[in-house]
């Protein structure tokens, strides 16, 4: 029997206007967070961004998860469930009987069955990761996993736009604390 | 004289539970001092403006993932209890669970002003690489008020 789509169209609209929507980006990925746990009935799901300098993951969003989880330590980015960072889905059906998790101890611990990471992608570059944490041995179907893809595109986006506004708002306010010989340096009169 | 107001911003994680500490080793025991913890979470989505009956299902598991937005609360009383049971009065200390409406660091500064708190220790720390997405809250609450004793936990 194929895996049930859990992702349908109604759902995916609804996610993706959340993602479209928003302003803050922090209050974006939680609602996203939020709406797949929901959607796809799991325990959690959890959006990093990744630290190229450090090698490792940070988290920008959660839901589902407890605290003690999620101060577990410093994710390496090519430990934790590392391949995702390749640019390929990881589906791990049962932890119990996967080597990809870097704090397996913890996540059994935590009630975690089985985990979906997706990478976060901008101009074909991973930049974050998406996770997604079911209490249950879990058989994603190939639908929802190509659904998640696309939504991994659009926060990746989301994110880089953030990104942008926030070194433009930096700037700005360097630029405004010069003093006014300097500040109009450069400025066509 | 009101004695001194500290404003706790607390999120559940070790850096908080320093800040805790913190709070628990210089001011336990002192009775013109008033603490607030201070908690905002990010409300579930409204999903009401969809009236599609494929929605169902969703509009369902939502409602009750609100109870796990709550349990927040709960766990904020139990850090209330834990100060109590630290050297502090019950009226000593009360806390403030509040719906995220704006960047964390804002959040806090409106609560300090509104309250009038004149001390806050806060001990979020977040990545160098979340820095790129968010404001830091430390350059907030700098830029943001004054005449006010910031302390940061790291």
């Amino acid at each position: 029997m194929a895996n049930e789509d859990k992702i349908t169209i109604d759902i995916f609209k609804v996610v993706a206007k959340a993602v479209a929507e928003s302003a803050n980006l922090p209050i974006m990925l939680n609602h996203l967070s939020q709406l797949l746990t929901a959607a796809l009935e799991i325990k959690g799901c959890s959006i990093f961004v990744l630290d190229l300098e450090k090698e490792r993951l940070e988290r920008l969003a959660s839901f589902g998860l407890s605290t003690t989880y999620m101060g577990k330590g410093e994710l390496r980015a090519d430990q934790s469930v590392g391949c995702t960072l390749s640019g390929e889905p990881i589906i791990i059906n049962d932890i119990l009987t996967s080597k990809q998790l870097q704090y397996p101890e913890q996540a059994r611990k935590e009630g975690i069955a089985a985990m979906v990471s997706m990478p976060v992608f901008f101009l074909r570059e991973v930049v974050g990761v998406l996770r997604l944490y079911h209490n249950k041995t879990w058989h994603i179907s190939e639908r929802d996993v190509e659904s998640l893809l696309i939504l991994g595109e659009n926060i990746g986006i989301a994110m880089m736009l953030t990104r942008l506004l926030n070194t433009v708002h930096d700037m700005q306010a360097v630029l405004g604390e010069l003093p006014p010989e300097l500040a109009r340096l450069g400025r066509e009169d | 004289m009101g004695g001194k107001r500290i404003l706790a911003p607390f999120n559940f994680s070790d850096y908080d539970e320093k800040a805790l500490h913190y709070i628990i080793r210089n001011y336990a025991g002192q009775k013109w001092v008033k603490v607030a913890l201070f908690h905002v979470y990010t409300p579930l989505p409204e999903l009401d403006g969809y009236s599609n009956p494929g929605l169902g299902r969703l509009k369902s598991t939502m409602a009750s993932m609100w109870g796990e937005v709550r349990e927040k609360e709960k766990d904020l009383t139990q850090v209330k209890q834990d100060l109590i049971e630290n050297g502090f009065l019950e009226k000593q200390v009360h806390y403030i669970f509040k719906e995220r409406e704006k960047n964390i660091g804002i959040e806090i500064v409106r609560a300090a002003q509104t309250g009038n708190y004149d001390t806050i220790v806060s001990a979020q720390k977040p990545g160098s690489a979340t820095r790129s997405f968010t404001r830091r809250i430390h350059d907030i609450l700098l830029s943001e008020l004054r005449n006010r004793e910031i302390v940061f936990i790291t």
